[in-house]
């Protein structure tokens, strides 16, 4: 009896492994993560400028010339940030990484370009370079400061000029509010809240103190200090009723569709937002001005930027070659460069202006500032705050502002977190 | 339970009973449990994921960060899912079983009703947040409506304690048609004469339910009750469709602090360390509610 | 009879009312589906028929930058071969675990049911690891073995929580008859259990459909075989707010396994043969 026991349930054994065994003996071993053809792959960022088809176009003329095929791959529902570490623990990283810059973490991953001429000639080489080596290249300057404005609504409110002042600043989006302006100051949700917030400040806080990633880094300063006389101004704006907590829980895409509908008096944007207007010009007059500053003596202060189009060379690439030329294509090649402008506009020294008017604006302004900063959230080089996930928490609890939360108490809050957190 | 077998015989039978869990078992035991133990052993280690950067052992150190949490942020998060898991597990529980019974018998109104049911669950979750971002969003359908009809819009999202109430909503509704379907597969097993023999014997529908359906459902519950319960704990994609974790912290749940806080931070020993208590907790409640079922379930089996 | 009838349209008009307000999500995608960004944005309830068009649909069909019928066809396959494998493994593990007394087994449950408290995304890149080790990475059969094994546990708790409703009778009936316990399990047992074989097919083939990272990951961006949520959820990154393109592709994703669901479900409702259970 046990004999046939032990061979009805080496049947059952063998009954249960049937589908397993099928499907490992059909294994056709497709183990292709290697570009060992002469291929390059470059994962990139896709959004609603920057989509498939435009990357596509953009490397063709250099897949023409250098036969090398480039595969475009988007991170597909999660951020570059988040696929290429991913990508880099599957053993699948791509050749060519854009739109991220290195972090502590990546910097190690990546291919040193310094030795390349064209390298240290791309624009803010300088600025993001850790002690004196290039790991990242890009084609241009997003500048990050800018308040768009309407000026129609401007017009009607009564104001003349656009404020340089925070007292100036005060009093416009009094007249907006009055005027019957729906949202004076448009605010938006997620990742928005955190950098409109920090592009407001960039100016005042480089006048205050210049080079303050640095300060905090070293502890002459703290995140808390930095950041408290910003809080309050957005805590009056807040109790004032010029921005709601309904528009914190408002994406930016929504709030950009306001703007454009004549709902909004005043958007805090980067440059990129000039490509938005261009595809949907509103009905109205736009202009742009500079955050404010303390001082009308100072005004315009120094203005946020960062780099555009930024591009990273993995340094495990089977095709280092293929890969690095592929780079130096893209930033250096006029007909590349003005396609990517294109796409996403950005400020170049010698950049065609394009016809897009709101771009031109921009461009005015930013050649009037008298000099560029990198913001906080751009941990890279010697101006790198020795934190990750900086926005998303500086988002997270400035949005306590919009719950009543005190500026003192947010600042607090922020500090306590670089304080834990930082490495080492 | 009386032993008809000698002990010898009952070693050997549940030995080859053994046997035909093996495939399961290997299958599972490589792809889950092996990573599993990866997962363990980074909890213990300051690692960012690179390989090329090898982990460094620091003991418990990140379980103290997440014990001690000096600054208070992970706090929140465990509220934040221990009131989903239990509100949710009440109201998923509760919708599924009121609508199996409803919808018990195959006609084709039920049928179409049962798809209308299920089909949220067939969105995958980042969907289910962005379309109802759509409708509760400040400037989505259900303000749009109440704005042209003159009444102030309600703040679905933009208040904390009303984004909390909003996704727990959200999450059910993704969530019951699991359940649902559940109920409905042990409903069919419920002998339909024992019920029949009731009804002649003059019992009233809710009768039927409380002493023949409901004892004779007993295991079924117990599997939608944990099945609900841990899928409640695990809650992350909904939250990034549809509030990101905002306002500030009011729906980062858990999971969303493992995966989008520390995973992206690169902090791979802290996010395995806080998995490892998820995965404690959540053993330590499947165990309980496994454990009380018990009574429950023999009693099943004696009406069969 | 009136009573029956009162309440029997009572029954109807909830029932009614209830999915008339779970349907207005589904309303929403669809109807965005054939909208301009603008006015989604600004009434994303009502359909201005003037403007409807269905050039973003064709748009969203031809802009994932890949077949798409063959798209759909690795997707369908890996919703077979997984379900397949995790439910191939899980009927005699659970028979074995529901009709098994003992601590031993208690503790065999609860070893598979402590799968489903980990979040798959944790162990994805873990598993990776014993993919490569065991040769199998970038390969469509790692792939389905690693889905495969996320669901198992699901899988193996719902049918024993099944299989323990079953009568024993049954078993102890047909082995008296000389059936050995390989005849019993899928001779006797297992078509009793249609509709929960039929509910784990559909949730795995959910699971299964909607992950479109493990796939990614997996069998590597290289690979030839994409499925569709993977090539599908290219055009929607993180960053989209172009609901242009987000509802017509939503809408490519989600009605073929509606589709499957619709099917299948008749299956849950199969029943009892007659006469199967005796006292």
């Amino acid at each position: 009896m046990s004999t046939s026991f032990r061979r009805r349930a080496r049947g059952a054994v063998a009954l249960g492994f049937v589908p397993v065994l099928a499907l490992a003996a059909c294994s056709s071993g497709d183990a292709s993560a290697e570009t060992d053809d002469g291929s390059v792959r470059m994962l990139v960022n896709i959004t609603d400028n920057l989509t498939q088809a435009k990357w596509e176009e953009l490397v063709l003329p250099f897949e023409e010339e250098s036969g090398i095929d480039v595969k475009i791959e988007g991170p597909s529902g999660q951020s570059v940030s988040e696929s290429f570490p991913a990508l880099l623990a599957a053993g699948t990283a791509p050749d060519v990484i854009e739109s991220i810059v290195p972090g502590p973490d990546t910097a190690p991953e990546l291919l040193d370009l310094t030795e390349h001429e064209w390298a240290s000639g791309t624009p803010m080489a300088d600025l993001y370079s850790t002690d004196g080596t290039i790991n990242v290249v890009g084609v241009g300057m997003q500048e990050q400061s800018l308040m768009y404005y309407n000026a129609d609504l401007f017009e009607e409110a009564g104001i003349t000029e656009p404020p340089a002042t925070w007292d100036e600043f005060d009093a416009a989006l009094a007249a907006l509010d009055s005027a019957g302006v729906a949202t004076p100051v448009a605010f938006a949700s997620d990742w928005a809240t955190g950098v409109q917030i920090q592009q407001i400040w960039h100016p005042q806080q480089n006048l205050t103190t210049p080079g303050w990633q640095q300060s905090v880094a070293d502890g002459s300063s703290t995140l808390g200090d930095q950041f408290q006389p910003v809080f309050e101004h957005v805590a009056d704006w807040v109790e004032a009723g010029y921005t709601t907590a309904d528009d914190v829980a408002t994406d930016t895409g929504t709030q950009e569709a306001n703007f454009i509908a004549g709902e909004v008096g005043i958007y805090p944007m980067g440059s990129w937002f000039s490509t938005t207007l261009a595809a949907s010009p509103p009905d109205f007059e736009v202009g742009v001005f500079a955050p404010p500053v303390d001082d009308a003596a100072d005004a315009p202060g120094p203005m946020g930027a960062t780099i555009a189009f930024p591009y990273m060379v993995w340094k495990g690439t089977a095709n280092p070659d293929g890969a690095t030329a592929l780079v130096e294509y893209l930033v250096t090649d006029d007909a590349a460069i003005a396609k990517q402008a294109e796409m996403d506009s950005f400020s170049r020294e010698g950049l065609e202006p394009s016809d897009n008017e709101y771009a031109g604006l921009v461009q005015e302004l930013s050649d009037s500032a008298p000099s560029y900063v990198v913001p906080g959230n751009q941990t890279v080089g010697d101006y790198a705050l020795p934190v990750a996930g900086f926005n998303p928490k500086f988002t997270e609890l400035a949005q306590g502002l919009w719950q009543g939360r005190s500026p003192a108490d947010v600042a607090a809050d922020l500090t306590a977190w670089y304080e834990t957190e930082k490495r080492g | 339970m009386a032993r008809t077998t000698t002990s010898r015989r009952g070693f050997v039978s549940s030995l080859a009973n053994g046997l035909m869990t093996i495939p399961a078992a290997a299958v599972y035991a490589g792809l889950t449990v092996v990573p599993v133990g990866f997962a363990v052993y980074y909890s213990f280690t300051r690692y960012n994921g690179i390989p090329s950067q090898p982990p460094t052992w620091v003991g418990f150190e990140n379980y103290a960060r997440v014990i001690q949490d000096p600054i208070g942020d992970l706090r929140p998060a465990v509220v934040v899912t221990t009131l989903i898991a239990v509100v949710g597990a009440f109201l998923v529980n509760g919708a599924a079983l009121a609508l199996a019974l409803l919808l018990r018998r195959t006609t084709p109104f039920n049928t179409f009703a049962r798809v209308v049911m299920f089909y949220p669950h067939v969105l995958s979750a980042l969907i289910v947040g962005f379309l109802w971002q759509a409708i509760l969003g400040p400037q989505g359908a259900v303000n749009n409506l109440l704005e042209s009809r003159g009444t102030s819009s309600l703040p679905f999202l933009a208040d904390p304690d009303w984004a909390l109430a909003t996704l727990i909503v959200v999450i059910v509704w993704a969530q019951f048609g699991v359940q649902l379907v559940l109920y409905l597969a042990g409903l069919q097993a419920v002998s339909p004469e024992l019920q029949e023999a009731a009804r002649l014997d003059g019992a009233g529908s809710v009768q039927v339910f409380r002493h023949v359906t409901w004892p004779a459902l007993a295991p079924t519950v117990t599997v939608t009750i944990v099945t609900s319960v841990l899928s409640l704990l695990k809650v992350y994609d909904v939250v990034l469709g549809l509030t990101n974790g905002g306002p500030g912290d009011a729906t980062q749940t858990w999971a969303y602090e493992i995966l989008a806080v520390s995973f992206a931070n690169n902090k791979v020993g802290l996010a395995c360390a806080q998995a490892v208590l998820l995965v404690l907790v959540a053993g330590i409640l499947s165990f309980t509610i496994i454990a009380l079922r018990r009574r429950a379930e023999e009693g099943a089996e004696a009406v069969g | 009879m009136t009573r029956t009838s009162v309440r029997s349209a009572v029954r109807v008009a909830v029932v009614a009312v209830l999915s008339i307000a779970m349907l207005v999500p589904m309303y929403i995608m669809v109807v965005n589906a054939f909208k301009p960004q603008q006015e989604i944005l600004l009434s994303p309830l009502g359909l201005d028929l003037a403007t409807a068009t269905t050039e973003h649909l064709a748009a969203a069909w031809q802009n994932t930058s890949f077949p798409v019928v063959e798209g759909y066809a690795v997707t369908l396959f890996l919703v077979l071969a997984c379900n397949v494998v995790a439910i191939g493994t899980s009927v005699p593990a659970a028979y074995a675990i529901a009709r098994t007394p003992g601590p031993m087994f208690r503790f065999l449950l609860f070893f598979f049911v402590a799968g489903m408290f980990v979040p798959a995304q944790i162990i994805l890149v873990p598993a990776i690891f014993v993919l490569k080790a065991t040769g199998l990475m970038g390969t469509l059969p790692g792939l389905v073995l690693f889905m495969a094994s996320t669901m198992i546990p699901f899988t193996l708790f719902i049918f024993s929580g099944y299989i323990r409703m079953l009568p024993r009778s049954l078993d102890e009936a047909a082995s008296i008859d000389g059936a050995g316990r390989q005849r019993i399990l899928w001779t006797i047992v297992f078509p009793l259990m249609r509709p929960i074989v039929a509910t784990a097919f559909i949730l795995n083939a959910l699971s299964a459909w909607n992950d479109f990272v493990s796939p990614q990951l997996i069998l590597g961006p290289g690979s030839e075989f994409k499925t569709i949520t993977t090539g599908v959820y290219a055009a929607v990154s993180t960053y989209t707010t172009n609901y242009e393109i987000v509802f017509p592709t939503l809408l490519l994703a989600v009605v073929p396994i509606l589709l499957i669901f619709v099917v299948m479900q008749r299956h849950i409702m199969g029943g009892l043969s007659a006469g199967a259970v005796k006292g």
